[in-house]
């Protein structure tokens, strides 16, 4: 059903008379209060944990519209200043709530309708919306919902915000006023001690961006407002005149618990949606990967394609089975973007072809590193074509990235580092182009790209370049997933184990790139999402038992980094070497280490006498493992792990891989990991 | 055959002298010194590598290895290709001559460049010890084709720590203020601030246009080295990089001993000058000058106050 046809059949059944003053809506867990007259949200209850979340009746707000009057910016709409049209329950989970003609800050009022319907379903509070705009203006934004006075649980406790972001979760402080965008994050926590509040967009489409808003206001002693903090969900909806726009709901839910709980919530909604992407069979059994650069935009050519073999010949002979190559294509990395053309500088494209063939044939596929973002300033091509397809602002003015140095003392100090135009791929003509590269690059007969930087359009959010297939702006987050869908599309054709990876991927991105590369990150949030994604991690340094390690612990994919991807793995033998060993190890007991559901922390209890980690993996037949790490760099420790109804357990070790019995007392030598299972 | 020597009494008085002179100025092993109470610098005499320097009074070898030695780098792009150094590993002195006993000079003529051939290029160089003062001073002659974009000069191929044991951080000043002093340590740990995909090896670079002193501090000794010239037309910087690199990634150690893996550790420290000398120019270069103290980060300022150029 959709939206306009589900609002026409509530106001159908909108049976239910509004109570003097207040309309609520409660469950056993949430319980919401509007105002009868406003339609504000004057207070929110977690119920189970007792927490009031939207505390001050007086402070309730609605929502806010930013109406783009011609020379007049920031013509505001404010919810708190309107009185709504209608206000009705009209079920016992359902409010349906009408404001119309909305005075504007600037003096008048504007025919502007919007119409709201929260539900209240098994502790999850909703938020759906239309906004038909019958004004000769655009909307640039509403705010909506809107806590006018979001509080913490007690006094003095900080509230904490988290969200999904390069495959980790950071957080920040709400009383810092963080702005968290929906360009990285489909949902944010809002934490104090064991327990938050979840918030998400629900609509993983990327229609539009969606800002979670924290604004910490002072005292006014002009409105007479005690100091207290607002937070909304900000829809950019650039809403034209005469036009009508649904909004992506908004969810809310408590939970008790840390982040892990919070995650939760949002892995419930994308079990509806994620499509798991295919995985090659290849990448589906342990390994590693090793990445290499042949050149620069400094036109070092370091390894020239006639080179490239006798590399792949050390990584097939350490069972390496994968390289990221970087700088193979013209221009080197990040020089000449978005070109796939091999470069003369390196050799010739069929030299570059028989080398992949040749290293794909003893065992190693290769993945090429690539860029379709971007445009190089510096290039003939940009200044004949590409420009066509840049962003722009509202001015006119082009966007750009700034690039990456390399190499000589002039780039290294930002001297003479290639700018890059922002291409956009709301484009279909720009999308014509960047698939033509591809195509390239699937032509070289690589086993896999990685396409570096997918994961952001530099400082563009939206484009207003006229001229390109769509009335601006456009949200240029908004192509990811047609043009990955799209490049998914040219490569089945060609080969569907052909492997997609890319740096960092937003998870609805991963459905596409089912491999991130963001290395060990401060949160194994990805890992406790989604046990079938590959993360890889570098390693670089010369004796890096402390980053194996914490790959080990996090279950990440090595990639062998020796001299920052300049080198050869045979450059760090004693890196290789305990790689080679980890790698064993979890291919030995693969049912956990690699296939089994990573649990983070949760399942076990471990205590240890030094610096350590641990997590917990579950294997489909139920029985737990805990990998524990010494961080120490000279000391040995002693670590107890407690698993509860455990029966038989068993300890192994990269360096003693065969299981041996423990009753859980572990001694683990210096930068060393142990791994614990019920047998 | 041997030589009929024949001796005159003047030649033997003035050979003996001679070489009393010689050994006064310190050639040994193929090295000329330059040396007084304070501090003692040794350079090849064939390539004009810094091979030794050593902080006298502190007992701490500050360049250790002469085989890590290096003289100069520069960069001249060519039209087809950026990627043009010269190494100064790679070229041979025309000259280093002891010209006084606190002055050496050096001059390096028709560079070989690693993807250009040779260039007319000269680099001349005189280095002076005054009273536990060392100056670097040098000139570029560039009657190449080509604009020299960067020089790095004086270069440390083995920067070292007074001991194993002991620990090394580079001290600049934030915004030119005395009062505000960043820190970045050297030894025993070494973050790599650069972008990683830029550069092999871990590396940091310091503003010198922020802070014309670079304290080299160890805990009770350091060096300080100053920009001699407070109005240097051009951007220089202090570069650190850590050979071949560090550990582990995640603690940033760096190994202790001399070779890790088959590959020698060493930390190189050089100061880049951006100097862009274009086509058939002549550029001077700001002074560099070095003098060792004993102390802490506060002697060190109070030194680099005492004698601001």
């Amino acid at each position: 059903m959709n939206l306009t046809l589900l609002f026409r059949v509530l106001a159908v059944f909108s049976c239910l008379s509004v109570r003097a003053g207040e309309v609520s809506l409660e469950d056993g867990q949430l319980a919401a209060t509007f105002d009868a007259e406003s339609g504000a949200l004057t207070r929110l209850e977690n119920k189970s944990t007792h927490w009031v979340i939207e505390r001050r009746p007086e402070l309730g707000v609605f929502f806010k519209l930013d109406i783009l009057v011609p020379g007049e910016r920031d013509n505001y709409v404010l919810g708190s200043k309107q009185r709504a049209a209608e206000v009705e329950k009209i079920s016992d989970q359902q409010l349906r709530l009408q404001w119309k003609d909305l005075k504007m800050e600037r003096g008048g009022a504007a025919p502007i309708t919007l119409t709201a319907i929260v539900s209240l379903t098994n502790g999850e509070l909703r938020f759906d919306a239309a906004l038909e705009n019958n004004s000769p203006w655009m909307i640039s934004t509403i705010d909506y919902p809107y806590l006018g006075d979001l509080s913490s649980p007690e006094a003095d406790m900080p509230l904490q915000t988290q969200h999904l972001w390069y495959g980790s979760l950071p957080t920040q402080d709400v009383s810092k006023g963080p702005v968290i965008m929906s360009k990285q994050s489909l949902f944010c926590l809002i934490e104090s001690t064991n327990q938050g509040l979840y918030v998400e967009m629900r609509d993983a489409s990327q229609r539009y961006l969606l800002n979670f808003d924290f604004e910490p206001r002072r005292e006014s002693k002009s409105d007479g407002k005690p100091a207290h903090v607002e937070f909304h969900t900000r829809h950019f909806i650039y809403a034209h005149s005469h036009t009508s726009v649904t909004l992506a709901p908004v969810v809310m839910r408590g939970y008790q618990g840390d982040w892990h709980a919070g995650v939760d919530c949002y892995k419930q909604w994308r079990n509806t949606w994620f499509k798991e992407p295919h995985l090659p069979d290849w990448a589906r059994q342990v390994h590693s990967w090793t990445m290499l650069r042949m050149n620069t935009p400094e036109q070092d050519y370091g390894v020239p394609y006639t080179n490239f073999v006798s590399y792949a010949k050390e990584w097939a002979a350490n069972n390496v089975r994968a390289v990221q190559v970087v700088g193979w294509n013209k221009g080197g990395q990040d020089g000449g973007d978005p070109t796939q053309d091999t470069d003369p500088g390196l050799g010739t494209w069929q030299q570059f072809h028989d080398a992949i063939a040749q290293t794909q044939a003893m065992g190693v596929k290769v993945i090429l590193f690539a860029k379709l973002n971007w445009a190089d300033l510096s290039t003939a091509w940009y200044s004949n074509e590409l420009y066509k397809y840049e962003c722009a602002d509202q001015n006119g003015k082009r966007y750009e990235q700034g690039g990456y140095a390399y190499v000589t003392p002039t780039e290294l100090a930002d001297i003479g580092v290639h700018r890059r135009a922002v291409m956009d791929f709301l484009d279909p003509d720009y999308r014509r182009v960047a698939l033509g590269e591809f195509d390239k690059i699937l032509a070289l007969g690589s086993g896999g790209w990685l396409w570096d930087e997918v994961c952001h359009h530099a400082g563009v959010l939206y484009n207003w370049a006229p001229n390109h297939g769509y009335t601006p702006p456009g949200y240029v987050y908004a192509g990811d997933l047609p043009l990955s869908a799209e490049l998914r599309a040219a490569a089945d054709k060609a080969n569907p184990d052909f492997l997609f990876s890319g740096e960092g991927p937003q998870d609805w991105l991963m459905q596409y790139y089912p491999v991130s590369e963001v290395g060990v990150t401060a949160m194994p949030v990805c890992q406790y999402l989604d046990r079938h994604l590959l993360l890889l991690a570098g390693v670089s340094g010369f004796d890096d038992r402390e980053q194996l390690n914490m790959i080990l612990l996090r279950r990440c994919v090595i990639q062998y980094e020796p001299f920052l991807y300049k080198g050869r793995v045979s450059d760090f033998p004693l890196t290789l070497a305990y790689g080679k060993k980890i790698d064993a190890l979890r291919a030995r007991y693969k049912d956990f280490l690699w296939d089994g559901e990573f649990r983070d922390t949760f399942g076990a209890n471990v205590t240890a006498d030094g610096s350590f980690r641990y997590s917990v993996f579950v294997a489909d037949s139920g029985k737990r493992a805990v990998v524990v790490i010494n961080q120490e760099f000279s000391k040995p420790i002693a670590a107890r792990v407690s698993l509860s109804h455990s029966g038989q357990l068993v300890a192994a070790t990269p360096e003693r891989p065969d299981g041996r019995p423990t009753t859980g007392l572990l001694q683990i030598p210096a930068r060393s990991a142990v791994v614990l299972m019920e047998k | 055959m041997r030589a009929k020597l024949s001796f005159c009494p003047s030649v033997v008085f003035f050979s003996l002298g001679l070489l009393i002179f010689s050994a006064g100025l310190c050639f040994a092993n193929g090295e000329i010194i330059l040396e007084d109470n304070s501090l003692l610098a040794a350079f090849d005499a064939d390539s004009g590598a810094l091979a030794r320097m050593e902080c006298k009074r502190e007992h701490w070898v500050i360049e250790r290895r002469p085989e890590l030695g290096v003289s100069f780098r520069l960069f001249a792009p060519l039209p087809e290709r950026r990627y043009n150094p010269v190494l100064g590993q790679k070229q041979r002195a025309v000259e280093v001559k002891k010209i006084s006993e606190n002055e050496v000079a050096f001059q390096w003529k028709n560079l070989i460049s690693e993807n250009g051939g040779a260039l007319p290029i000269t680099f001349t160089a005189h280095v002076t010890l005054t009273n536990g003062v060392m100056t670097f001073n040098a000139t570029l002659e560039n009657d190449s084709p080509l604009t020299v974009e960067t020089i790095d000069y004086p270069y440390f191929g083995d920067l070292n720590p007074p001991s194993r044991d002991s620990s090394l951080q580079a001290k600049t000043l934030r915004n030119n203020k005395i009062g505000a002093i960043d820190s970045d340590e050297l030894y025993p740990h070494f973050r790599n601030e650069i972008g990683y995909w830029g550069v092999s090896w871990p590396t940091k670079t310091l503003e010198a246009r922020q802070s014309p002193v670079c304290l080299l501090q160890a805990p009770d000794e350091g060096m300080c080295v100053q920009v001699g010239d407070s109005n240097a037309p051009y951007r220089l910087q202090y570069t650190f990089e850590q050979h071949p690199g560090v550990i582990s990634s995640v603690n940033s150690l760096v190994p202790r001993g001399d070779k890790i893996s088959g590959h020698t550790v060493h930390l190189e420290f050089r100061l880049c000058h951006f100097v862009f000398a274009p086509p058939h120019s002549t550029t001077n270069l700001a002074p560099v000058v070095l003098r060792c103290y004993e102390g802490g980060m506060r002697e060190g300022m109070n030194l680099y106050q005492s004698r601001q150029p």
